[in-house]
């Protein structure tokens, strides 16, 4: 259980290093453009000039992808006790759990309750000039993402049977799904620096 | 005292200012001398004599004993009270003073007076001691009242009638009689020389009495609200609890006895308690095994007797308890069987029990499932069974789904509660399940129909919000 939740708190870091490092993007840019601009601005100003507009269509699907991310990330390691046994969905609500709806339930729940922060990730986006590239295998994101999630999903309906496998595999594609929404970050770091 | 009459005398003599202008005594001549203690300034002469203090005039009877002894004795002598002789001494009188009913109840508050006459001047009054006396019922003499006499002092009569009133605080009531009937009391009075009863005196008018006649009764207990507390009809071994309420209006410590009559009318059993008025007797039958299995299907009466050491009473025979017969079935083969092998919560188990009617007339019997598990302890399933039971075998059969998710992963206990006795003389059977619920919490399976509609929802509900956002917020 401990290598579980060693694996939660890289996927946290991780969104935390995402979060972070887009900061530092934004600072060193402020910094570059104040070293070369004979005129005063504000950090409002220069974030407003460099918004870029990712398209619609890119938008809603990398807002899907973050919102079920999240779902699928509660779902890997807060629905069954496998992970904490006494902090999950099926010992603090075992009525509701086990209900016909148990599970969208508690999907829904997530989804209200990182609303805020999942649908604010992709905010992030519009400083940067994401390649074609990226996008698309942005937008194939929301696969391995339902992938992780049924897998979840499907541990659950088992329980309390498991499979150690199915657990690391819908783990393991979590992790890569949230590398690659972070990309566009990671991107433009290694551009600055370069 | 008779010295001390003597100079009041003289002293009011001299204060009021005679014409004797001054005792200076002189003298056995009588003449003028030259004592100096003269009430009058101006000697000789009488009248407008100037008045004399009281210490002047005790230093000059001093100095008239000292120094004129025979004159002084001599004025002693003109001024001395003769004494009273004893053989006019009255012997005081006294009665008894009382002015309430003289029919009375043994609780009831009596006050009883001693009254006193002593129509002998102060100077020969003696200290009087008295006594009350009392003759209880049935009894032939006085006995006193109190151990200690009471006191009258020779200066405490009033002085126009020369009487005083005196009470006997120790009497409150006669309570403390165990009997009833006629109580007298008398006066018992002495002055150290002459003993006397107030009985000595005939024709005396009321409020006085020479001796008092008091017609003291008991108020006898009272029992009421008889009554049987417990299941009606009852089986013999079932608690019940013959209760009464009990008062007595004179305090008294009463003594109550239960009678159970069989219903031949002999007594079977009785039991008493002591008890305090105002209280409720409860007697239970389990605390004085009054009933056994040979009294199943029987009626009883009962009665109560009651007293307070004085008057004894009886109640009339009350009805009950009237007892189910004792019916015993036969049971056997308590069994459950899930509806398969994996003993999920949600699923229906089967709960089974062979019984049998023991006795040749057939009987209704209910029977009520409960089942127990860690989490829900003895819970009572919703229906219940009332089964007419034969000599012929029949089996009592519960389908139930009686668990929950938080039951899943226990073991489980249930058991059969009936109506009458099984063959034991118990009233239920309990079984412990020898398995354990199924840990398995969701109760469909991903790949289907439920399983697919949740995820469904919850990727459906992300696009929705993804989309909503973007419009919003995003553009």
């Amino acid at each position: 259980m401990k290598f579980e939740i060693f694996l939660l708190g890289v996927m946290v870091i991780v969104i935390l290093i995402g979060i972070g490092l887009h900061f530092v993007n934004l600072k060193r840019i402020n910094d570059q453009v104040r070293a070369t601009s004979d005129r005063e601005f504000d950090m409002k100003a220069l974030m407003k000039a460099l918004q870029l507009r990712q398209g619609s269509n890119f938008n809603t699907w990398v807002l899907m992808a973050w919102s079920m991310l999240f779902v699928a990330f509660f779902f890997l390691f807060f629905l069954t006790p496998s992970v904490f046994q006494t902090w999950n969905y099926f010992e603090r609500l075992p009525g509701i759990a086990s209900g016909g709806s148990g599970l969208l339930t508690f999907g829904l729940g997530v989804i209200i309750l990182s609303g805020v922060a999942a649908f604010s990730m992709p905010l992030m986006y519009r400083y940067y000039a994401v390649s074609r590239r990226t996008k698309r295998w942005m937008i194939y994101m929301p696969l391995p993402i339902i992938l992780s999630l049924g897998t979840s999903a499907y541990l659950g309906t088992i329980y309390p049977e498991t499979n150690y496998w199915y657990w690391m595999g819908a783990c393991i594609l979590l992790i890569i799904a949230e590398i690659v929404l972070l990309l566009p970050i990671i991107e433009g770091l290694v551009e600055g620096t370069s | 005292m008779h010295k001390r009459v003597a100079l009041i005398v003289i002293a009011f003599i001299l204060v009021s200012g005679t014409s004797l202008g001054g005792l200076t005594p002189g003298g056995d001549s009588g003449s003028g001398s030259s004592d100096s203690s003269s009430a009058s300034s101006g000697g000789g002469g009488g009248g407008g004599s100037k008045q004399i203090s009281a210490d002047s005039f005790i230093r000059m009877l001093k100095s008239w004993q000292n120094n004129y002894p025979i004159k002084f004795d001599e004025i002693k002598t003109l001024l001395y009270k003769e004494p009273y002789t004893t053989t006019e001494y009255k012997v005081p009188m006294g009665l008894i003073r009382y002015d309430q009913n003289k029919t009375i109840s043994r609780n009831e508050k009596v006050t009883v007076n001693a009254a006193f006459w002593n129509y002998n001047p102060i100077e020969i009054r003696r200290v009087l001691y008295f006594y009350l006396e009392e003759m209880d019922p049935g009894e032939t003499s006085y006995k006193q009242v109190s151990t200690q006499p009471q006191l009258v002092q020779t200066n405490e009569y009033g002085e126009k009638e020369n009487s005083t009133v005196r009470g006997f605080p120790e009497l409150e009531n006669f309570r403390r009689l165990k009997t009833t009937g006629v109580v007298k009391l008398r006066l018992k009075y002495t002055d150290g020389i002459y003993d006397n009863f107030s009985t000595d005196y005939k024709n005396v008018p009321q409020p006085y009495y020479s001796y008092l006649t008091l017609n003291v009764f008991n108020n006898p207990p009272l029992i009421s609200n008889l009554s049987i507390i417990g299941n009606d009809p009852p089986r013999y071994k079932d608690p019940l609890e013959y209760v009464a309420d009990v008062s007595d209006p004179d305090g008294d410590l009463i003594n109550v006895t239960l009678h159970i009559l069989d219903d031949a009318g002999a007594e079977k059993r009785n039991a008493s308690q002591e008890i305090m008025p105002g209280q409720r007797v409860a007697f239970k039958s389990g605390e004085y095994s009054f009933f056994s299995e040979a009294d199943a299907g029987k009626n009883f009466t009962y009665y109560y007797t009651y007293g307070d050491d004085i008057n004894v009473s009886r109640t009339d025979v009350a009805s009950g308890p009237h007892f189910k017969p004792n019916t015993k079935i036969f049971v056997e083969n308590p069994r459950v069987e899930p509806e398969n092998m994996n003993c999920y919560w949600w699923q229906k188990y089967t709960f089974s029990l062979d019984v049998r009617n023991q006795n040749p007339e057939d009987v209704n019997v209910t029977f009520k499932l409960y089942t127990s598990t860690p989490k829900h302890q003895w819970q009572k399933y919703k229906d219940s069974q009332t089964v007419r039971l034969t000599q012929e075998p029949q089996t009592i059969v519960f389908d139930a789904s009686p668990f929950d998710v938080s039951d899943a992963s226990h073991g489980f206990s249930y058991s059969f509660n009936y109506s009458e006795s099984d063959q034991h003389g118990n009233d239920n059977i309990v079984v412990a399940y020898t398995g354990r619920i199924n840990p398995k919490l969701i109760k469909y399976d991903l790949i289907s129909l439920l399983g697919l509609f949740n995820l469904a929802v919850v990727l459906f509900v992300s696009l929705l919000g993804g989309i909503f956002v973007e419009r919003r917020f995003y553009r």
